[in-house]
């Protein structure tokens, strides 16, 4: 986007960076727009697209991509035909040390870098697609903007990336029993707090919680300051017990998102499904499945501890959405783009989603 | 054999000079070709309403075979596209307009089409 923004104030000429005046012209808010108005689908990370893309290589025309990820790409059946367009500031991604490092991780550092630049690790790094591209060589690239620059190119983004489109969000949340365990629920109440402080205003987010039987805690409204409150006093109001009536939850969810379509058929309209279990009682997949294919919602499951992985991506698939997983291991790329206020797994991912939207 | 002979050549020549005719009547009343350069860097609404208006007009004239639009070129300075059919007033008025205008990129559309006919707004 910066790069978008940099080429549509004119600097593709005289190479100069972009300045925060310039950001707020209407020449490069036109440009976002249009930009905006091209976007057949958006998912909290490209990879998740690449995945879309993969399933119907029919599904877009481009979808923006780190080099290393088109040569993989191009691989795929399907793919034989696919072009790489250069643009954007090289992603580079240094190894950085910090003066508070401990002799031992100074040690680790060091190691790693000699590692890394071993020449059977560089070697595969080439055939990973790690290499100086022409473009890279070339060096016509946008310059570096300042971190200024960049945090107003990212109010800019947040403030208009809606597209004029009102964003529909049912947060579907299991509090069955098993939440109780590793404070997983006050992880996500804690989460749900601080991710609903990035809301744009006018957007609508409900809660929907799930045990034995769903329960709607807050409808879908128009999201201000009130609504936030209302949304705080909900989340404070969740104890975890009983069974996991997962599909039932789900049903209320859709329910309210398609009652919402009704009114403004062209909204967003998504739900985030966060659940530590299989479905114990209530409604089964089948059962829901076609309202699901045919509800225009996209949902995200987010996984936390021992459920069933396989349902889970069925329900994404359905609808182009794909399945987070809360685990350690899995959660360090969201976790980079979120607050360090909260550190655990699953209330990144939620964080993470909600920003995304 | 002979009344064939003189007629034939009487309807050759008529039909030469039919063609001619023809001929010279097209090239003394020509229909103007014209080419449409139209600059679509952020334009304010009420400005492109009088661009579209503009382009509204020379494509009645096309239509009543005025004028021949030959080619229209939407450009921008993040890139150029070259239309070979003229798009009816609709699609002009609804274009979106972004970015900055770019006096190189002009030069160089122009430069392209020289007797191009520049439709823009400066801002």
């Amino acid at each position: 986007m910066y790069t978008l923004l940099w080429r549509s104030a004119g600097h593709a000429q005289d190479g100069k960076p972009l300045t925060i005046a310039e950001l707020q012209s209407p020449q490069a808010n036109s440009v976002f727009s249009t930009f905006q108005q091209q976007i057949a689908l958006t998912t909290p990370t490209y990879l998740d697209l690449k995945q879309i893309w993969i399933r119907d290589p029919q599904k877009f025309q481009a979808i923006v991509m780190a080099y290393q990820s088109y040569v993989t790409l191009k691989k795929q059946p399907g793919f034989e035909q696919l072009a790489y367009i250069p643009f954007g500031v090289p992603e580079t991604s240094p190894m950085v040390g910090f003066e508070w490092n401990t002799a031992s991780e100074r040690e680790a550092l060091q190691k790693f870098a000699a590692f890394t630049t071993s020449a059977s690790m560089q070697q595969l790094a080439k055939q990973q697609g790690f290499e100086p591209t022409d473009y890279l060589k070339q060096g016509r690239f946008p310059p570096l903007p300042s971190g200024k620059v960049l945090k107003a190119a990212q109010s800019l983004w947040k403030q208009r990336k809606d597209g004029g489109q009102t964003v529909y969000m049912e947060l579907v949340v299991d509090t069955s029993g098993s939440m109780q365990q590793n404070n997983r629920l006050p992880a996500v109440q804690a989460a749900l707090r601080f991710a609903s402080q990035q809301i744009n205003q006018g957007n609508q987010v409900g809660l929907v919680t799930f045990s034995d039987r769903p329960t709607r805690r807050l409808s879908l409204a128009p999201f201000n300051k009130l609504e936030q409150k209302r949304l705080f006093f909900a989340i404070d109001q969740l104890q975890p017990d009983g069974a996991t009536a997962l599909y039932d939850g789900l049903a209320i969810g859709l329910a309210d998102l398609m009652e919402k379509q009704k009114t403004d058929p062209k909204g967003k309209f998504y739900l985030l499904l966060l659940t530590d279990g299989e479905r114990t009682d209530g409604l089964n997949f089948t059962q829901i499945k076609d309202v699901i294919k045919y509800s225009g919602v996209r949902i995200y499951p987010i996984a936390y501890g021992e459920v069933n992985q396989q349902e889970l991506e069925a329900i994404a698939a359905i609808r182009e959405g794909s399945v987070y997983e809360g685990t350690p291991e899995k959660y360090k790329f969201y976790s980079r783009t979120c607050s360090k206020q909260i550190s655990d797994p699953v209330s990144d991912l939620v964080t993470f989603l909600i920003q995304s939207f | 054999m002979n009344l064939n002979k003189r007629l034939f050549k009487t309807l050759g020549l008529s039909w030469l000079a039919l063609l001619l005719a023809g001929l010279l009547i097209r090239w003394l009343f020509a229909i103007p070709s014209m080419t449409v350069l139209i600059d679509r860097s952020y334009c304010p609404a009420d400005q492109w309403q009088q661009i579209s208006q503009t382009y509204t007009d020379l494509y009645h004239q096309h239509q009543w075979r005025q004028l021949h639009l030959k080619t229209v070129v939407l450009f921008s300075n993040l890139g150029q596209e070259v239309l070979s059919s003229p798009p009816i007033p609709t699609v002009i008025q609804n274009l979106s307009t972004y970015g900055q205008s770019n006096e190189q990129r002009q030069a160089q559309v122009q430069k392209a089409y020289p007797k191009g006919r520049l439709l823009q707004c400066r801002v």
